[in-house]
């Protein structure tokens, strides 16, 4: 994972949702206007959540880390967004619901990028006082210098 | 060398991250066992040569190995229980 994937003009604080679809419509108009990704991203990311929901049921707050396949994206990036709270199902359940607060929408190229992306995310999901942070941070900036001193990024 | 398997529903990446960690986790334990991340469909002929399932999308089937859960070593949460069952499933 680089540090490059990150932008700062990506991330949304406190976004408010009334669900997951309403969530990908609300992100997909920002990410096409911007030229991060095609037309054909937003069916794609909501139909593959659909049938591989992504929430990862950390504590205190759950993380949910979307994505599609590499053929919908035009630049690599991470979407970082801090949510009010939207219903989510977790990863391995599409029966059972998390409150997700934190989403980092991952737009990736390749599948090993996939792999050593979600190795660091996982690792720094875990680590208290970086959430804790994440959910203090007031502004963009705030949180983007706490994304970039995460362990594991690469230049 | 025992082996282990690891499955997800969609892709490979989720499955990888799990192994590679579960990997460090069990070579740290000195455990002499190797993960090996395979395609769901293909868990079936796996089972009998292998010492436990790490599942990482929710399975009803009953497996006659130790099923163990995959989402524990992406969250940190029940990892040291999930852990221990698959120490315990490579003696």
């Amino acid at each position: 994972m680089k540090r490059d994937m990150l932008y700062e003009e990506l991330i949304e604080l406190d976004m408010e949702a009334a669900d997951i679809d309403d969530f990908f419509e609300k992100m997909s108009v920002k990410l096409l206007k911007l030229g991060y990704v095609k037309e054909t991203f937003l069916e794609a990311i909501k139909k593959r959540e659909a049938e591989y929901p992504t929430a990862l049921p950390v504590e205190p707050y759950a993380v949910a880390i979307p994505h599609t396949d590499s053929e919908h994206i035009i630049k690599p990036f991470i979407a970082p967004v801090r949510l009010k709270t939207v219903k989510w199902c977790e990863m391995a359940a599409n029966d059972v619901e998390h409150d997700v607060r934190f989403v980092f929408i991952l737009g990736i190229h390749g599948s090993n990028e996939h792999v050593e992306l979600l190795q660091v995310l996982v690792e720094n999901f875990q680590d208290a006082q970086l959430m804790k942070d994440l959910l203090e941070a007031r502004t963009s900036k705030q949180y983007m210098k706490l994304l970039l001193i995460m362990k594991g990024l690469a230049g | 060398m025992k082996k282990i398997i690891v499955a997800c529903g969609s892709g490979v990446a989720t499955s990888q991250t799990v192994a590679s960690k579960v990997n460090r986790l069990l070579k740290e334990n000195k455990v002499d066992a190797n993960v090996e991340v395979i395609d769901l469909k293909s868990v079936d002929r796996h089972i009998a040569s292998s010492a436990a399932y790490i599942a990482i999308t929710k399975t009803k089937k009953e497996y006659p190995i130790p099923v163990i859960n995959g989402i524990a070593f992406l969250t940190g949460i029940g990892q040291d229980v999930e852990l221990k069952k698959l120490i315990e499933a490579c003696k």
